[in-house]
């Protein structure tokens, strides 16, 4: 039994011990949720609906033999994912509103942008999520599996199918770029 | 060492895209703690009150139980010339001296909200059903409702399967247009019945549709994308009592057996349609240990096939991702299929 099974099967008998596994993981989580959804209060929001959830339901959590954090990244994930789908329903409303700054806006992202953001940006939104969960929030494919209820041998093998989709991506930009460069006769 | 040996430099560069994030404030990262805190003080107070009332109601059990069987020993054994007991049991009105306290399960409907129009002469309101599950890990709860319409009486069911806990779930129920009132909420005839069933979900005696997985065939390489696999089935199904259904079959990875166990569970698809009755989306939920919804994985190439009324079987093709699929054209350990009945039609 390694020291966080140890602080789960603690907090378990005793709820309020559950403070130790939200020290170790609440920058973590919030940091996801920064990312994810690029606002403060938002991630605050994400942060406080998966600790309350994981603390309800901590009884009933069973150990899986990956991580507790899987588990509450999972939490946060759903989270996210009912803040996109609600945000669905008045984006057209807030694009409105926002249109004037976000020309203004957009440009000055796009010339930040760099050849590997536009790759990204052409991958499927599950190709996207992965390489994200992989090499932002570092989680193994045990653990990016537990998030997303697929099994480890499948998470690696989709990785690496978004890896070869990624440079594929990159490839045809350079030769898009080649093609532009070339003078007309 | 990375598994994608290939890839190292893009593997650096994507770590190095990594988003800089502001640290989480401390303020706010406190204030969030206390209040965690606070809640956990609370439910292991709570789950102490339980453990000394069941401690209370044990001692209580123990005296109602054990007091009468001493007496009834003592008298048996005055009554014998030996001084010893008898070797029979005690009779049954002993026995039932000791009350048998059984967990309590209890679900209630909480909310009905405004129904909106469906098409088809058909309208659709959302249902909030809270729940108590405390006997047992998992169960199901089983709505029923009712609405005295033409002359009949028009009869609707939802399924949803629960775990252990305390939850309120949603239910998209749908009824004809004429269950509503002026006002957008439903008539007061509308009756509906929640039950939380343990085991096997009762037969509504009526409805006898179902649509199930009868075979599986050999995965083969999809024609126009070498990334995908078509994976043939046939599926028996029977409708009695619809004009017509669409068949929806999918596949499901990382698959929940409690999910899988279910079926054919048509009460999990939640269909979306506009104005005119047509069908935007289907999307098929279950519920994890937290209670969240998860949108099935697949929905969005779930093959979709209509069929009318009558029993029968037809065969379909699930597309499949490749990766998802070994060298002998099999689903991989874990990746299950699915199937759900879409009843399009209101029962006559």
């Amino acid at each position: 039994m390694n020291d966080e099974q140890m602080l789960v099967q603690r907090a378990q008998q005793d709820l309020r011990e559950f403070a130790s596994l939200y020290d170790r993981y609440a920058e973590r989580i919030y940091a996801y949720a920064q990312r994810e959804l690029g606002d403060i209060a938002l991630a605050q929001d994400v942060v406080s609906a998966t600790f309350e959830k994981a603390l309800k339901n901590l009884p009933r959590y069973r150990w899986r033999g990956t991580s507790f954090g899987a588990w509450l990244y999972k939490i946060a994930r759903n989270e996210i994912m009912m803040h996109h789908r609600r945000q669905k329903w008045t984006a057209p409303l807030l694009d409105r509103f926002l249109s004037p700054h976000n020309v203004e806006q957009q440009v000055q992202q796009r010339q930040q942008l760099d050849e590997l953001d536009v790759a990204l940006a052409q991958l499927s939104r599950s190709d996207q999520e992965l390489l994200r969960l992989r090499y932002h929030e570092a989680l193994s494919h045990a653990e990016i599996g537990e998030v997303l209820n697929k099994s480890p041998r499948t998470v690696r093998v989709a990785l690496h199918r978004a890896l070869k989709r990624l440079r594929k991506q990159l490839a045809k930009q350079v030769s898009q770029e080649v093609m532009a460069d070339v003078p007309l006769p | 060492m990375s598994p994608y040996h290939e890839f190292e430099d893009l593997e650096e560069a994507l770590r190095r895209k990594r988003p800089f994030t502001d640290p989480f404030p401390l303020a706010a990262k406190n204030r969030l703690r206390s209040q965690l805190l606070e809640e956990a003080a609370m439910a292991q107070q709570r789950l102490g009150l339980s453990i000394s009332r069941a401690a209370t109601l044990l001692g209580g059990l123990a005296v109602i139980v054990v007091i009468p069987l001493l007496f009834w020993f003592t008298l048996s054994s005055q009554n014998r010339p030996d001084g010893f007991a008898p070797l029979t049991a005690p009779d049954n009105a002993s026995r039932e001296t000791a009350p048998m306290e059984t967990a309590v399960d209890t679900a209630a409907v909480i909310n009905i909200g405004q129904a909106q129009a469906a098409g088809n002469g058909m309208i659709e309101a959302l249902v909030t059903v809270a729940y108590s599950l405390v006997s047992t890990d998992e169960a199901t709860l089983f709505l029923t409702y009712t609405f005295p319409d033409e002359g009949g009486t028009f009869y609707g069911e939802r399924l949803l399967p629960v775990t252990q806990g305390d939850a309120e779930v949603v239910f998209t129920v749908d009824m004809p247009a004429t269950a509503v009132q002026a006002n957008g909420s439903l008539h007061d005839a509308v009756a509906f019945a929640i039950e939380l069933v343990i085991g096997t979900v009762p037969d509504s005696g009526d409805t006898d549709n179902y649509a199930v997985i009868a075979a599986v065939g050999t995965a083969v390489a999809h024609p126009n994308n070498p990334e995908l696999m078509d994976l043939p089935v046939q599926i028996d199904y029977k409708l009695t009592d619809y004009d017509e259904a669409v068949v929806i079959v999918g596949y499901l990875d990382g698959a929940d057996s409690a999910t899988l166990a279910a079926q054919p569970v048509p009460e999990l698809v939640d269909v979306i349609v506009d104005n005119d009755g047509n069908v935007l989306s289907t999307q098929r939920y279950h519920v994890d240990e937290s209670g969240n919804r998860i949108p099935v994985q697949g929905e969005d190439e779930a093959t979709r096939l209509s069929i009318t009324q009558g029993a029968s079987n037809l065969n379909a093709t699930v597309v499949v991702p490749v990766e998802l699929v070994d060298e002998d054209g099999a689903l991989l350990e874990g990746v299950e299929l699915w199937v759900a009945l879409e009843l399009a039609e209101t029962a006559e």
